[in-house]
């Protein structure tokens, strides 16, 4: 190439392959380049194919000119960081620690059904409230989690007028979601979300026998019927789009994925959050009943993917939503803030979780750290403290700080860092430190796994995966053609 | 032992029959070498020690799962040292353009919430 001489270097990151060196950048695109043109790459004298060197200057890991190369990485890298700007928008609220089941896997400290001495108070709801309005966020997201939220219920009217009022103000987008396992809803609970435009969340772990399994009432043990009972009532008034839900796998799932699926599709939910135990609470105690390997999980995960996209190709439009975020993050410069699996991490940053007493904590396993005794990730009262106080003090400024995987030994040269996210309080549970230590890691090697697969599917350019997973992230397109990458 | 290129040298330990490898401290530098002893640190119980003034010498003591094959990881580890230097290499080359792409994208804005 003539303008040899002008080319210069740009940053990347780069892993061996059996035949390839796969190249990607902090900006977010990506490479499979031949091993000895690699040579050539690092070589300053260059000499790489005209074609090379036109996909490489196209994805800033070369530059003719410079200036513009930085710009445009530089563009893309504050577009797909976009999360950080508007800083907290996710709060949730922990109306009460009381729960009518008794999950096994169970990741807080929930209590009996008459302990009302867990319940929030209205005082306390209000202070809450008045917090998160000082968040700058123009969008802001009520959560009403629990134990069971809805058994103190007074709270969430309360909080829905309290907030929507306050909005007349501050004319924020403001969303609530109720997280409620459903066994406590009632017709007149139901219209009020209705009316007032709330969303629900719910559980739901795939058939009567999976889902009673781990998902126990705390009387008459069987949760199952009154979930479906209650699903019906609650689309009935609130119509098919209000409720989602989330499933937890156990390893009882393992063997059942297309078991699980099918009950999703056929109680009409549209899609389906594959989602791993979390090592806490009873799922710790349980381990031995419950638990499985990162490598199990993966296997599972792929035979759930692989039937999904099969349903996708018979008409049957539905979606993996973790598969969904990652793919949107490989193959967009689109900000995709996932409270779970962003960098620096959204714990406190990007969602904060409000106890039953105005405790504040970055993430629910802060929450739960406490409850075990251990307040390091206390970031104050909303009775005695200032937003500014709670969210611009040491906690938040430690977890951004040591949750950019652009600095955490082992990520920051990790081809798959551009696209993964930082699990502090995880890594504080899991190994006492909250940089954590990722060989090895369960979250890591998970993560790992499911981008290996994904990228591998990139590059053999499967038509069908690639298009499937294209529809989930363009939405009202039946998938749209692409071009090998 | 065993000569795998001219600076670097595969061998045994005379003493427990460990695995080892000399690296040539002017091609590694300490960040790459102990950069990867980090990612090893899940596998292998590793042991660095100066060996001369130019050298220093990794015995690779135990298996940490019952799975690993010290030889191998041995292998795997050259060729991943290998690796951590280039990039070491490559952001020398390219820190000032990595710094600047970060300052571009998150200088403040107008966007940007001023907090004083």
């Amino acid at each position: 190439m003539s303008s040899e001489s002008k080319i210069q270097i740009m940053p990347f990151l780069f892993r061996r392959e059996e035949k390839e060196i796969f190249v990607t950048t902090v900006h977010g695109d990506f490479y499979w380049i031949p091993r000895a043109e690699f040579n050539k790459l690092l070589d300053s004298s260059f000499g790489l194919s005209d074609n090379i060197t036109q996909d490489l200057i196209s994805r800033q890991i070369l530059a003719i000119d410079v200036e513009q190369s930085i710009d445009a990485a530089a563009t893309k890298l504050r577009s797909r960081k976009a999360f950080l700007r508007s800083f907290t928008s996710l709060h949730m609220l922990v109306t009460t620690l009381r729960c009518n089941q008794r999950c096994e896997y169970c990741q807080v400290s929930c209590a009996d059904n008459d302990a009302v001495q867990f319940d929030m108070s209205i005082e306390i709801a209000e202070k809450i409230v008045n917090t998160i309005f000082q968040s700058p966020s123009p969008s802001i997201k009520i959560e009403f989690q629990g134990g069971e939220p809805t058994l103190n219920w007074e709270i969430i009217p309360f909080v829905i007028e309290y907030a929507e009022n306050l909005n007349l103000k501050f004319k924020k987008n403001v969303e609530f979601v109720v997280c409620t396992n459903l066994t406590a809803m009632t017709k007149e609970k139901f219209e009020y979300l209705h009316s007032h435009n709330v969303f629900v969340s719910t559980s739901l772990d795939g058939p009567k026998d999976i889902h009673d399994l781990c998902r126990k009432q705390r009387i008459g043990h069987t949760s199952y019927d009154l979930f479906v009972q209650n699903l019906e009532l609650g689309r009935s008034i609130m119509g098919l789009d209000k409720i989602d839900a989330l499933m937890t796998t156990s390893k009882q799932s393992l063997s059942r994925f297309k078991e699980i699926i099918d009950e999703y599709v056929r109680l009409g939910f549209h899609g389906i959050f594959l989602r791993s135990l979390n090592p806490y609470g009873f799922a710790a105690e349980q381990a031995e009943a419950l638990g499985y390997s990162s490598e199990d999980f993966f296997e599972f995960y792929k035979k759930c993917l692989e039937y999904i996209i099969s349903l996708n190709a018979s008409g049957t439009v539905f979606t993996e939503y973790y598969t969904a975020l990652l793919f949107k993050r490989i193959m967009t410069s689109q900000s995709t803030g996932f409270v779970d699996l962003q960098s620096p991490s959204g714990a406190g940053i990007s969602g904060a979780i409000y106890d039953y007493n105005g405790d504040v904590y970055p993430a629910d396993e802060g929450r739960m750290l406490a409850r075990m005794g251990d307040e390091r990730f206390k970031m104050g009262n909303v009775a005695k403290d200032s937003f500014k106080q709670i969210f611009t003090g040491q906690i938040i400024g430690e977890i951004v700080e040591n949750s950019c995987l652009e600095t955490i030994p082992g990520c920051s040269d990790c081809v798959y860092s551009p696209y993964c996210g930082a699990d502090p309080i995880r890594n504080y549970l899991e190994y006492g430190t909250i940089i954590g230590r990722n060989p090895g890691s369960n979250f890591c090697k998970k993560n790992m796994l499911i981008f290996d697969y994904l990228f591998n599917k990139i590059k053999e350019n499967d038509n069908l995966f690639l298009d499937t997973l294209w529809s989930w992230i363009v939405p009202n397109t039946e998938g749209v053609a692409h071009e090998n990458v | 032992m065993t000569q795998l290129s001219s600076d670097h040298l595969i061998g045994t330990d005379p003493a427990t029959g460990n695995p080892t490898l000399l690296l040539k401290k002017a091609y590694f530098e300490q960040t790459a070498v102990m950069k990867t002893l980090r990612l090893f640190s899940d596998r292998a119980m590793c042991q660095i020690l100066p060996e001369g003034e130019d050298k220093v010498k990794i015995t690779f003591l135990s298996a940490i799962k019952p799975c690993v094959d010290l030889d191998a990881i041995r292998h795997e580890f050259y060729i991943t040292v290998i690796d951590q230097q280039v990039r070491e290499d490559l952001l020398k080359k390219t820190l000032d353009i990595q710094k600047t792409i970060y300052a571009a994208a998150f200088l403040p804005t107008s966007n940007v919430v001023d907090w004083r």
